[in-house]
């Protein structure tokens, strides 16, 4: 009974837990489907400024494969949300997280292990969405710069937030399917008061005593708190500042992503702390 | 090798755990019974590291079970009742993953060791989902020893296993007794802790009302059935007429 050699250290937990979580995404077709209707949606974003330019003879963009390259990145990062927002919850419903903590895993190990292998995923995407968007460029002769490239790339960062932030809707959950659920309606509160915004914005308004005015105000509030706590907020400004050569708001976007991938990561090990391994009633 | 002093857990304003004070040494299979809800899971769970004591300490090995310390964990294996195996992973990735957690040495080869260990070497390429209710529970077994602790936790680990697997199971718990581990065995199949413990102790409503070798307990009772029976039963009777 020598007992292992080397006492487990939390990081090369968080790696083994990484590993196993980084094969299991990608080796299921959902990272496969992610993938292809992340390359569907550029392509049709593509195709609609290829109408564009056939129906004018002209087109004016820096970069034309911008917008193709923003959506795709969305579709990815709402694919590793996703799998996020299921990971602890399924661990839990299956009671393979019982199992993990019997032996030196614990709560930061998990954490950090579910974080790094979902980013790990991520990142196992870029060169085939890199590869399709210079195979796009040559298909269509729309320049794919650096900046584009650069924006690309750098939204690993807030991917971590992305995930981070699944994960920690995650530990709160029994059932995968709560955990979708909560994910969801996140998603759909979050994205709901920018797009209602932006719609109230196109509303003319002639009258002071409209009684869209308030509706705007309130929306105009509730749209600046989202740009600061949606995690996709901060990859729109990463992406969209690089691509964008607006280098000073994809920096802070960048350091704000990194300080909120922290947050989330305390958050989700603190909660899973207290909510424990056992679905509740166990 | 596992001592427990003033052991208590609350749930809300039900006591699971009330100062359980128990023992158990190198090399001894001991059974750890009682009726359903009297505390053993809980009791368990805390000797685990998963659940914080509202009071009291255990020890394993001499130092202070803490939530979250990974060398403390390192001294036991555990093996619940269901095994909860991964769906996708095969036996001997399941094994692997496990003995890259604790960073055993030559993890394959150790790996490779314990499936034959356990009788389960030609199911090694087999999903581990696919296999019977006992080889899961070999599987599981396998995975607890994988980093050679000294102390093996089980909790019902013959519960629904069919008499071969009753029988694959007790070798392995005998093997390991005879090997100088503590093997510390929750069960509620009573025939088969007399068969394989050294001592027992009975927990009820979250204390032990009773501790003491299995020659001394077949002794004084006719089996250990009878001795569980009589003395739940005496204790809940003193329990109504405290009342």
């Amino acid at each position: 009974m020598s007992g292992p050699v080397a006492i487990p250290t939390r990081l090369s937990v968080a790696g083994v837990i990484a590993w196993r979580e980084a094969k299991a995404t990608m080796r299921g077709v959902g990272g496969l489907a992610a993938l292809t209707v992340a390359l569907i949606a550029a392509i049709w974003v593509v195709l609609v400024d290829v109408r564009a330019l056939r129906a004018s003879g002209v087109l004016v963009l820096a970069d034309p494969l911008k917008a193709s390259m923003s959506t795709a990145i969305l579709v990815l990062a709402l694919f590793v949300a996703v799998s996020a927002a299921v990971s602890a919850a399924r661990d839990r419903e299956s009671g393979t997280l019982e199992v993990l903590f019997y032996g030196p895993v614990d709560e930061v190990s998990y954490i950090l292990g579910k974080l790094g292998g979902l980013l790990l995923a991520y990142v196992a995407g870029l060169p085939l969405l890199i590869v399709s968007f210079a195979i796009l460029s040559a298909l269509t002769g729309f320049a794919l710069t650096v900046p584009v490239v650069l924006g690309l790339c750098l939204s690993v960062i807030p991917a971590a937030e992305i995930i981070g932030f699944g994960v920690m809707l995650s530990v709160g959950t029994d059932r995968v399917r709560t955990a979708l659920l909560v994910l969801i309606t996140t998603i759909a509160v979050l994205f709901g008061i920018s797009i209602a915004y932006t719609m109230v914005l196109l509303v003319e308004i002639d009258d002071p005593s409209s009684s869209v005015l308030p509706l705007r105000d309130t929306l105009a509030a509730l749209d600046a708190v989202v740009r600061w706590i949606s995690p996709f907020a901060y990859l729109d400004r990463v992406v969209d500042g690089a691509a964008s050569r607006a280098w000073r708001t994809a920096l802070a976007g960048l350091a704000a992503s990194v300080a909120f991938t922290a947050a989330m990561t305390a958050i989700a090990a603190w909660w899973l702390r207290r909510r424990g391994v056992h679905r509740r009633g166990e | 090798m596992i001592e427990t002093d003033g052991l208590t857990k609350r749930f809300g304003s039900r006591l699971a755990v009330d100062g359980l004070d128990l023992s158990a040494r190198a090399g001894e299979i001991y059974g750890f019974l009682g009726p359903n809800g009297a505390g053993k899971s809980t009791t368990i769970r805390m000797l685990l590291g998963i659940l914080e004591p509202d009071a009291g300490e255990a020890r394993i090995c001499g130092r202070k079970v803490r939530r979250g310390d990974r060398e403390g964990r390192c001294l036991v294996g555990a093996v619940g009742e269901v095994q909860h195996l991964y769906g996708d992973m095969t036996c001997l990735e399941y094994l692997h993953f496990f003995a890259m957690l604790y960073r055993v040495a030559r993890p394959v080869s150790r790996v490779r060791e314990m499936l034959g260990d356990v009788g389960l070497a030609d199911r090694a390429g087999d999903r581990a989902v696919d296999l019977s209710k006992g080889l899961q529970q070999k599987l599981g077994l396998a995975r607890a020893l994988l980093h050679d602790p000294p102390v093996l936790v089980l909790d019902e680990p013959v519960s629904g296993l069919d008499p071969h697997g009753i029988r694959e199971v007790r070798e392995i718990i005998v093997r390991e007794r005879d090997r100088g581990r503590l093997v510390f065995c929750s069960s509620h199949v009573l025939s088969e802790v007399e068969r394989t413990a050294d001592r027992v102790g009975i927990i009820r409503e979250g204390k032990l009302v009773f501790e003491d070798t299995i020659g001394e307990v077949t002794r004084r009772y006719a089996s250990l059935e009878e001795a569980f029976v009589s003395i739940t039963g005496e204790f809940a009777e003193k329990e109504g007429a405290e009342a």
